[in-house]
């Protein structure tokens, strides 16, 4: 730190300028937001199983939602809801950029700091109320939204006469979300400018590390994508409280009422909504992959196999990524032309990622390989990331997402991806650069443990969600009591329930492994896994 | 991107139906346009006080045009609104960072500010009205 | 730099490869027992699907298990080595996988095209059956023409769900008096059916798994979709867009009779409206 370093408590740690203290603080909230939405989906699997089980612990929290101990399909959809929102927003495009991102960019440039210091404490603070409206929402009369994070309208606009947490919680959801959209703008400014601007003398924009890549193609999508998110929520929150129509047409009958609306479109919603939330998976996958480039890399005492066509992958990604967002509405009443189109270039976008896997495969082919708790964690994203995108090659053909679309085959195909891959490269992440940031090396049994449980956790949770989408099961239903066909699967629910409980238990070692060792961990020298980067030596 | 959203939407909303009347550019909307340009051009001269005070006169203006629309009205009703609502929230913020940004960062930011405007103006003139 | 540690790096990749291909082969095995899979179909759009679904996974399957064993092959081979020796490039090999990827790709979506083509591009045959669907929170409710084979003007105004009218159907046209409304859809089995999708309030999605068919309901459009069932039976129509409290609730049937006993039910309906029971015409 420089002479002029605060030296009070609140400049330093609460309201600092520093990217590192700023890196961490996005991190932290990362983690949290993960346990919190970890808490909720451990409660959404018990109520799948044990729909009509009276637990008093879920009277006592939510009264009017869990009467008499037993959650209602309001509560169920609301806790799910909740689930999706803070795991996409506030841990999966939170922590990879703006935590990773902010904390390593300067280091691996050699900047003194981000190009704009202020904003940056200004986009973490703004996150940072976006995720205290987020919560706020579980609080208020009626409770948190239950339309899913995807939020269409009519249900979503038509308010509380579709279910109690369409009222409020609804309204302080959009402006959370507008809030956050807010807070990543910024964030992605600073990042473009730092990263066009401040590298050092003689790097090229080519010779930058994978993982600087990584952030800059991310935060160019950013950019461009949560500029149309605003709107989308804005519209929609324009709709629900001044009775404009954008997209609610007339005619629309609910609860006996005739609502006054006339002439809007619910289609345009999910076209504004996806253009947006397409990009956003790849905003959430694009760091990682930097990161596991490195990790495999550094594992394998290699080069990156065709780093150039890595660089060449991301950007690819990131582009074609914005063109491909009707293949989440093939069968919306969008026009089957426009599907054709769409399927196409959503199986275009798989080849720079499938170029990525095999240049990956090819960076630890003839390698000498360390297997390090991050090593493990790079090495299972590689499994999981097949795995999860593969299944998109059933998704990406309208033929096939005809029986596919809105069951568990998706979700199981988006939990592969952003849910465990994802997840994993933070794992790799964070048990990587751990030395750098704390001087302490993370605890190895307990990682390779941690890792153990939570690779085979997973595969036990998501394959059998993905059986169950084979055999049609729709999902965002509470309870699977009215259809036949679905007792059949009640077996795999409870497989993958049990498996869920284990699995999430297992993450407790992970945290307590993560503080105990900031604290006590076995001090670390400065560049313990022998990296080249300018972060290990400036 | 956020204006261009907003412009698609506006464009597949016309499209639907036969409900399109226009969207309300009276007087006042051009004369609001006048001052803002005049606070681009008092920045370019380096008057910052003098553009702040358009600004600020601009957005006052504005707020009276929205006084006088009823945005649940019609579709040309809420998109004005939208769209200038928009803008009026990115002139606001940029006449807080006139307090403290540099002033060659600020001019480019009028200019955009400005250069957007003038694209409403034309969007609801010659497309909307047509 | 920490002294490497070497007996860990023997022991464990044994671990870590055996469980990626005990991963690989578990899912495989999963996928090739089919003890949870696909109902049979029941036409021949769902027979085309599942060909084409057969020839998805044979393209993937081998992908996911070639890269399931490569991964553990690396992880066996190259453990302990003292040091790295791979190649770091090779523009010829981009080239080719690059490639093989995007025909791959494109070519199995192309492939596709034609069972797509033959849900929405294609008219409805001409004796096609023509039934609205209404997808309201949260039941269905169905619409026939009656003998007269048109619809009656409906008006949101009219609607009157306790008293059988979820349509609204306006008494005072003429074409509507005879209009069949009905909790379940009946069709006669070998019969095109041309179902007319419209919603009241959310978006709905129509769902059977046995046509391996799927639309949204969108308020504010009538959205055209039609198919044959040609196996008889009764088969479970599941809402599959979220519409609220009762979603996992809006569940009704599709009842394929054969032709017969279709026209028999039709006959009988008139019947019930009072009208005079003539055979179907057309």
């Amino acid at each position: 730190m420089s002479a002029n370093a605060p030296r009070s408590f609140l400049r330093r740690w609460i309201f600092s300028t520093d990217h590192k203290v700023i890196g961490l603080q996005y991190y932290f909230l990362a983690l949290f937001s993960a346990l919190t939405g970890m808490v909720l989906s451990v409660l959404m699997r018990f109520h799948l199983v044990y729909p009509d089980a009276r637990v008093r612990l879920f009277e006592w929290l939510w009264p009017a939602g869990a009467s008499g101990g037993i959650m209602t399909p309001e509560l169920y959809l609301s806790l799910m809801t909740m689930h999706g929102t803070i795991m996409v927003f506030f841990v999966l495009t939170a922590a990879p950029q703006s935590g990773f991102g902010n904390y390593l960019i300067p280091l691996q440039i050699s900047a003194e700091d981000m190009a704009f210091p202020r904003l940056n404490m200004l986009s973490f603070w703004t996150t940072f109320l976006a995720l205290m409206v987020m919560l706020a929402a579980f609080f208020v009369p009626g409770g948190a939204p239950l339309g899913g994070w995807t939020a269409y309208p009519p249900l979503s606009a038509v308010g509380e006469i579709a279910g109690p947490g369409q009222g409020l919680g609804m309204d302080l959801w959009l402006v959370s979300i507008a809030l956050f959209s807010i807070g990543s703008l910024m964030g992605s400014i600073n990042f473009i400018a730092t990263l066009a601007d401040l590298r050092a003398p003689g790097m090229g924009l080519m010779s930058m590390p994978l993982t600087c890549w990584g952030w800059f193609s991310t935060a160019m999508i950013s950019l461009l994508a949560f500029a149309v998110l605003i709107p989308a929520g804005l519209l929609l929150l324009l709709d629900r409280n001044l009775g404009t129509s954008f997209f609610l047409p007339e005619g629309l009958v609910v609860n006996d009422r005739v609502l006054p609306y006339k002439g809007g479109s619910p289609i345009l919603f999910q076209h504004l909504f996806w253009f947006f939330g397409h990009p956003e998976v790849y905003i959430i996958i694009l760091p990682g992959m930097g990161m596991i480039s490195t990790v495999l890399s550094v594992f394998s005492g290699k080069e990156v196999f065709g780093r150039k066509a890595m660089i060449y992958a991301m950007v690819a990604i990131a582009f074609v990524g914005f063109l491909v967002w009707g293949h989440h509405m093939f069968v919306s009443g969008m026009s089957p032309y426009s599907s054709m189109a769409f399927s196409l270039v959503t199986m275009a976008v798989g080849v720079p990622s499938a170029i990525k896997t095999f240049n990956w495969i090819g960076t630890i082919w003839g390698g000498r390989l360390r297997l390090e708790p991050p090593m493990l964690y790079a090495l299972g994203f590689l499994s999981l990331f097949v795995s999860g995108g593969i299944t998109g090659i059933f998704l990406g053909q309208p033929a096939l997402d005809i029986y596919f679309h809105d069951t568990y085959f998706v979700v199981g195909h988006f939990h592969m991806i952003m849910g465990v891959a994802a997840v994993f490269a933070l794992f790799a992440g964070t048990s990587y650069w751990f030395p750098l940031i704390f001087g302490r090396m993370m605890n190895p049994s307990l990682s390779r443990i941690h890792f153990y449980l939570t690779f085979i956790g997973v595969y036990m949770i998501f394959v059998p969600m993905h059986l169950t989408g084979f055999a049609g099961q729709p999902r965002r239903y509470p309870d699977f009591k009215e259809f036949e066909f679905m007792k059949d699967l009640a077996i795999l629910h409870k497989f993958m329930t049990h498996s869920a409980f284990t699995t999430a238990a297992a993450q407790l070692i992970f945290v307590l492994n993560l503080f105990w060792s900031a604290w006590k961990g076995r001090p670390a020298p400065p560049n313990p896994w022998g990296a080249k980067t300018r972060e290990w030596t400036p | 991107m956020c204006f261009a959203a907003i412009t698609s939407a506006m464009v597949v909303r016309r499209s639907l139906g036969p409900d399109w009347s226009g969207i309300p550019a009276g007087w006042l909307l051009w004369a609001n346009s006048a001052v803002l340009l005049l606070s681009g051009a008092c920045l370019e001269l380096g008057r910052v006080r003098m553009a702040l005070v358009l600004g600020a006169l601009f957005l006052a203006g504005q707020a009276a045009v929205w006084r006088g629309v009823e945005v649940a009205a019609s579709p040309g009703n809420s998109f004005l609104i939208v769209f200038s609502g928009m803008h009026a929230l990115h002139v606001l913020g940029g006449l807080a960072a006139l307090a403290f940004a540099p002033l060659p960062l600020s001019r480019i930011y009028w200019r955009f500010l400005a250069g957007l405007w003038i694209y409403l103006m034309l969007l609801f003139t010659f497309w909307g009205n047509r | 730099m920490l002294p490497p540690d070497l007996s860990y790096h023997v022991k464990f990749p044994m671990l870590l490869a055996l469980l990626i291909w005990l991963v690989a082969a578990a899912v495989t095995g999963l996928i090739l027992a089919r003890r949870w899979w696909f109902p049979e179909a029941i036409n021949a759009h769902g027979v085309s699907f599942d060909s084409h679904l057969a020839a998805t996974f044979l393209l993937t399957g081998p992908v996911f298990i070639a890269a399931h064993a490569a991964l553990g092959w690396v992880i066996l081979r190259y453990r302990g080595v003292r040091t790295a020796s791979g190649p770091v490039e090779n523009n010829r090999l981009e080239f080719l996988w690059t490639a093989a990827a995007a025909i791959l790709f494109v070519g199995i979506a192309a492939a596709g095209t034609g069972i797509w083509a033959g849900v929405h591009f294609d008219p409805a045959p001409k004796d096609a059956i023509r039934v609205e669907a209404l997808g309201k929170q949260f039941a269905w409710s169905f619409r026939y023409p009656g003998r007269d084979g048109k619809f009656g003007r409906t008006d949101i105004r009219l609607i009157n769900d306790s008293n059988g009218n979820p349509f609204g159907i306006d008494e005072r046209d003429a074409a509507g008096r005879d209009d069949i409304s009905t909790a379940a859809l009946r069709v006669p089995a070998g019969r095109p059916v041309l179902l007319t999708l419209r919603s009241r309030d959310v978006i709905h999605n129509f769902f059977v798994r046995e046509l391996r068919l799927k639309q949204d309901l969108v308020p504010g459009m009538e959205i055209p979709f039609w198919f044959q069932a040609d196996k008889a039976g009764e088969f479970e129509v599941a809402c599959s867009e979220l519409c609220g409290l009762g979603h996992h609730q809006m569940r009704t049937s599709l009842i394929v009779l054969p032709a017969a006993e279709f026209e028999a039910w039709l006959r009988q309906m008139h019947e019930q409206l009072g009208l005079p029971s003539q055979p179907e015409t057309r």
